[in-house]
């Protein structure tokens, strides 16, 4: 494990670990055994590419705590393509053996910023708030569906869609099987990551999400912006 | 889980349509709203429903999905209404779309995708799911080169299996699967999602499919032209009795009766076809309207097959029966008298394979419906002799259909379906101020909820307080403030729904009031409209005297009525089909059975007739009428508005009495009645009635020459006798015999020979389409001396003034001028009569032989008649004196005059030397040439309307 999580209230703080370069050169490994297609030496990656790269990061981070049996992640999988399938961020399916109401979905809504204010963080109200909205894009059933295809056609996995449909809702309240992971990648040095998802956390669970439902991430590293860049080049 | 779903979205269906009505529910927030909707389509959208999309074409397994498509399209509007996202909005109603096409609703998921919030910036994606839930689209957007290879193979296999029936190697499911996941974005995966089931209802549904396999040219044909025509899927109704019923080859007589826009017109193209496929013959298409004949030929010429011939015969008794080779296949499409004419005149009748009588709840309507009881119980008869022979009964509005069963001898041949493309809904607003909305016989209504419920109000005040009234004084005072008022609803409703709104009158003053009420509520369409601006010529140019018509187009407002010169009145439908026009102010005969796109109607008037036979209009026309706003394809729903209108007579206007009348509207349409013993009737309609199935008898007695007790037998084939009332047929078909063999006035019409035979004077006047009553006076008129020193057009007044008291003779004036009365309220006297006959057929405008009358000329009018001839001046009192006149015009001489010369050419060999020696039928044939009549207001006089 390349981060070490520090939890306090349903806010859990993730540090490299030891340091940033470790976890850098873990990332990089990783892309590169997946084959990734890097930028050339001078290019500058686009701002979809970074915001790839964080959901990459967050989702290397995921994979060690989130239980999950079917993931989608269709932009972090390839980060480095450059295009980015909208309204699709990071969503676990966790399938239980044995009792199909233990069933849940996380969601991880990311957002990568490596200003020292971490206020990009704060669309991640808004993106929650777009589960119940009215942008198709964007709504927790339209997700529930376009997995529920993938699973039948890419995955061959049919007989699990009808436990995908029973996990939605029509309202956040009502949502007993979704689990929400608003998940900041940010630079470390100088910022103030715990407050920031504290506020973050409580605005989502203001939409009407029961609090228990809501754990928030903040992913640190230092250099961010140089680093996100030097990952796109291949670069350690 | 379904089962808590399903109730959760028909309630959020009922949330979302009271909030876009802006009605006082707990409103929810549309995301809720959306989310209902979407979790019962993500249920729809399993495997398990794609292997059985049949199981969806049934409204109550269909329930929950219906609601979310409903859902969706309020909650889009509602948004768009209060100015939210464009493309969350845009987003909504493709959604909407393809939720309705999962259960085959195509007509509603094209009426959505019409919309240009939907069709612009599609991308590519959402087009492959556009081109499945609007088919018709999918061969133009196959044209588009800019798609990926896939998304082309994709459209070319569509295009390919819409046309000849052949699915591609690679399923087209599979290749859909294949777009489905990939590269596309959240939205359009849902889209495609939904889109897949649709794709299967297509397969299941096309008609392309339903052609495949079949080598008989004639049926192959036929659906290659119903598909060039962009008829590739029929409704599930259709498929349904296509394939699962008897329907396709009818072994007897049948009935058909699905709601309106349920595809039953082209369900009888099928019954046509398939009656002429294996055989030589003819059959026909009886319309009671000449609007819907002319409509019903234009839809045939597109799509019936070349081998087969395409007749049309519209009008009364006053033309020349049709045209018709007992050679090769022939269809005609007529109205009853023509049809009627054609047997009594030829031999076609041997020739006759399948007889659909379309609306065929006109049976209980008047003399039209006397006389249609009437041909059918000689066709009914005649199937004794022609086992071959069909009927085909059609109507959207038939409930209790024991006794015409039992008449038509059906033997569960009733296919019937109450599978619907569009939502109805139903509205009163009340003279207390509210406006609500009822539950009516919606598919979605609670079984715990009766149809009169309300599912919310809001209020809505009157702008000018109404008053039951007492008397005509109090009537006339309020006429303004009923304008207003319902001027006032129809530019609310428009703002709050949208348009284009119908609003319906049963005067033709009525509806000028209320159109130039709107009028002048409305601010002047700056858009560009060629149809307006065709409209705006033809006024200037042709019609003068409809200024004020012109300042209402210009503000997108129009009334449409028979007074309205035809051309004038064509102009205006193509306004409203470009949805130039916003407001239509119109009375019945636009809204019967034409389609046009309106999607609010108002029945501004409720109550029907004049003085005693004053009455509210039936449930069946109530239910056609509700049937013209919401057509399928144009929109998803309909809504139909009933004003608390309190002008009438007070018997039916007061306070509790008027509230239940109403009601009655919207109950249960009664078994039919036959018309021609109908008591609610005036005693003249009654008595036209009784004439048109003495007619009917005379005509059978030539078709039946063996019958021994032929009016026993007849009144036994009459639908009353099946209706409850077979002892006042019998009574009657006494009486008819016995005027038939009367022969105290010269010869008779026919002799009892054991069976009775006609004579050559009943031969002759059996011709006319006359009572036999008429026929004896017609020869009484012809046997009286010739009036000397008449030139041709005295001549025609002549026989006006002496047959314009035959029971036929529907217009008052008429009457009255031909018993010698002077009418009041009336600018014709018996002396213009020669000089306006004659200005008629050199047609010189109708608004200048107006102002040419003595009295008008002379009318104490504040606007003379010239000036409002001229269009200098409006004036409500010239209007109403222009309506009568028209009236009268084109029915007495357009319509009656040519039906009289007719028959005097039958008869005159029994009258006297002068009645012999005229040529009738050159005049008759002169006339005709000269001017084109305006046969609509035959339509009228069928439904009431005329304004007398």
């Amino acid at each position: 494990m390349t981060f070490s999580p520090t939890s306090n209230n349903q806010i859990t703080l993730w540090l490299s670990n030891p340091t940033c370069q470790d976890a850098h050169n873990a990332l990089l490994g990783r892309l590169v055994q997946i084959r990734s297609n890097f930028i050339g030496p001078n290019d500058e990656p686009s701002q979809i590419v970074r915001g790839n790269l964080g959901e990459f990061i967050a989702m290397r981070v995921a994979e060690a705590v989130i239980p999950s049996s079917q993931t989608f992640a269709p932009n972090a999988i390839n980060p480095l393509n450059s295009a980015s399938i909208s309204g699709l961020d990071l969503t676990y399916l966790f399938f239980h053996q044995t009792d199909e109401n233990l069933d849940l979905a996380f969601i991880q809504e990311v957002k990568t910023t490596a200003q020292s204010s971490l206020a990009y963080a704060d669309k991640l109200i808004v993106d929650y708030g777009k589960l119940f909205g009215t942008n198709i894009n964007f709504t927790l059933e339209s997700r529930l569906q376009a997995i529920s295809s993938s699973l039948e056609i890419e995955r061959k996995l049919p007989a699990l869609v009808s436990r995908v449909l029973k996990l939605g809702a029509t309202s956040p309240q009502a949502c007993s099987k979704i689990r929400l992971v608003p998940t900041m990648v940010h630079e470390r040095n100088g910022t103030q990551p715990l407050n920031k998802m504290v506020a973050i956390r409580q605005a989502i669970a203001s939409k009407g999400w029961h609090p228990s439902t809501i754990e928030a991430w903040a992913i640190a590293l230092t250099d961010l912006d140089e680093r996100l860049t030097r990952l796109a080049r291949g670069h350690q | 889980m379904i089962v808590e779903l399903a109730s959760e979205v028909i309630e959020a269906e009922v949330t979302a349509a009271a909030m876009l009505r802006g009605l006082a529910i707990p409103p929810k927030d549309h995301a809720q709203l959306i989310a209902a909707a979407q979790r019962v389509i993500g249920y729809y959208q399993a495997q398990t429903a794609l292997d059985a999309v049949e199981s969806l074409h049934d409204e109550e397994t269909a329930l929950p999905l219906i609601a979310a498509a409903r859902t969706l399209h309020a909650v889009a509007l509602d948004m768009q209404r209060q100015g939210k996202e464009e493309d969350d909005v845009r987003s909504l109603l493709l959604l909407s779309a393809c939720a309705y096409a999962m259960f085959g609703n195509f007509p509603s998921a094209c009426a959505i995708l019409s919309d240009r919030a939907v069709a612009s910036h599609l991308t590519e994606l959402e087009m492959v799911a556009v081109s499945i839930c609007m088919p018709q689209v999918a061969a133009k957007n196959y044209a588009n080169l800019d798609y990926q290879a896939p998304t082309r193979s994709f459209l070319q296999g569509l295009v390919v299996f819409l046309t000849e029936g052949l699915e591609p190697t690679t399923s087209l499911i599979g290749q859909l699967e294949t777009l489905m996941v990939g590269q596309a974005s959240i939205a359009e995966r849902v889209y495609l999602r939904c889109a897949r089931l649709a794709l299967k209802q297509l397969q299941h549904l096309s008609l392309s499919k339903y052609m495949h396999g079949r080598r008989d040219p004639v049926f192959v044909r036929f659906i290659q032209r119903l598909i060039e025509d962009g008829r590739v899927a029929l409704l599930p109704p259709q498929l349904r009795l296509l394939l699962a019923s008897k329907f396709f080859a009818l072994q007897g007589n049948a009935l058909l009766s699905l709601p309106t826009s349920s595809g039953k017109t082209l369900l009888a193209e099928f019954a046509l076809v398939e009656s002429l496929r294996q055989q030589v013959g003819l059959s026909v298409y009886l319309v009671p309207y000449i609007a819907l004949g002319n409509q019903v030929m234009a839809v045939l010429k597109r799509h019936l097959p070349e081998s087969i011939s395409l007749i049309g015969a519209f009008g009364g008794y006053e033309g020349d029966a049709p045209t018709v080779l007992a050679a090769g296949r022939t269809i005609l499409v007529a109205t009853p008298e023509r049809f009627d004419l054609l047997l009594r005149t030829s031999s076609i009748i041997d020739a006759l394979k399948l007889v659909i009588v379309d609306e065929a709840h006109l049976l209980e309507s008047g003399v039209r419906g006397a006389r249609l009881e009437g041909i059918l119980s000689r066709l009914l008869l005649k199937q004794h002799s022609l086992p071959n022979l069909k009927l085909l009964l059609v109507s959207a509005v038939l409930q209790d259909i024991t006794a015409l069963s039992t008449w038509l001898k059906i033997d569960g041949r009733y296919f019937h379906d109450g599978w619907r493309p569009t939502s109805r809904r139903v509205a009163f607003w009340s003279q207390n101020g509210w406006l609500s909305w009822l539950y009516g016989n919606d598919a979605l209504r609670p079984p715990e909820r009766a149809g009169l419920d309300t599912y919310g109000r809001k209020a809505l005040p009157l702008p000018q307080r109404m008053y039951t009234p007492n008397g005509f004084g109090q009537i006339a005072a309020q006429r303004p403030a009923y304008y207003n008022n319902v001027s006032y609803l129809a530019r609310y409703l428009r703002a709050d729904i949208g348009g284009p709104i119908l609003v319906l009158c049963m005067t033709k003053a009525n509806t000028r009031g209320v159109a130039n009420a709107i009028a002048q509520a409305v601010q002047p369409r700056f858009d560009v409209s060629p149809e307006r601006e065709a409209i705006i010529t033809y006024i200037d140019q042709t019609a003068p005297y409809l200024r004020s018509l012109k300042e209402m187009v210009l503000r997108g407002v129009a009334y449409h009525n028979s007074n309205i010169p035809p051309r004038l009145r064509g102009l205006i439908e193509a306004a409203i089909r470009s949805r130039s026009i916003d407001f239509v102010a119109a009375t019945t005969t636009l809204a019967e059975g034409v389609d046009l796109p309106f999607r609010v109607s108002v029945l501004a008037d409720w109550l029907i007739g004049f003085k005693e036979h004053e009455r509210p209009i039936s449930p069946l026309l109530f239910r056609n009428i509700a049937g013209r706003c919401g057509r399928a394809g144009e929109f998803p729903e309909g809504d139909t508005i009933i004003f608390d209108n309190v002008l009438g007579s007070q018997r039916l206007t007061q306070d509790g009495i008027r509230e239940q009348a109403i009601a009655s509207l919207l109950s249960d349409p009664p078994p039919l009645r036959s018309a021609a013993f109908d008591e609610r009737q005036s005693s003249d309609d009654q008595e036209r009635s009784v004439a048109a199935v003495a007619s009917q008898f005379l005509a059978s007695v030539p078709e039946f020459p063996n019958e021994e007790n032929l009016a026993n037998v007849f009144s036994l084939a009459l639908y009353a006798s099946h209706s409850g009332q077979k002892a006042a047929s019998d009574r009657l078909l006494s009486d008819v015999r016995a005027t038939l063999l009367d022969s105290s006035k010269g010869e008779p019409l026919a002799v009892a020979a054991s069976p009775i035979k006609l004579t050559a004077f009943g031969a002759a006047a059996n011709k006319s389409g006359l009572s036999p009553g008429t026929c004896c006076l017609l020869r009484t008129f012809l046997q009286s001396p010739l009036p000397p020193n008449v030139d041709f057009w005295g001549f025609c007044a002549f026989v006006l003034l002496g047959l314009g008291t035959v029971v036929e003779q529907q217009n008052v004036f008429l009457r009255q001028l031909a018993v010698g009365t002077t009418p009041k309220r009336f600018f014709v006297t018996p002396t213009d009569l020669p000089l306006v006959i004659r200005g008629y057929f050199e047609n010189i405008p109708m608004a200048v032989l107006f102002a040419s009358l003595e009295k008008a000329k002379r009318s104490k009018s504040k606007v003379t008649a010239r000036e409002f001839a001229d269009g200098a001046q409006s004036s409500d009192f010239m209007e109403d004196m222009y309506d009568k006149f028209v009236d009268f015009v084109e029915y007495s001489f357009g319509n009656f005059l040519p039906w009289m010369l007719r028959s005097c050419d039958l008869v005159a060999p029994f009258g006297a030397p002068w009645a012999q020696d005229y040529n009738w039928r050159a005049t008759a044939d002169a006339l005709g040439e000269m001017r084109t009549v305006d046969r609509t207001v035959q339509d009228e006089h069928l439904i009431g309307l005329q304004d007398q």
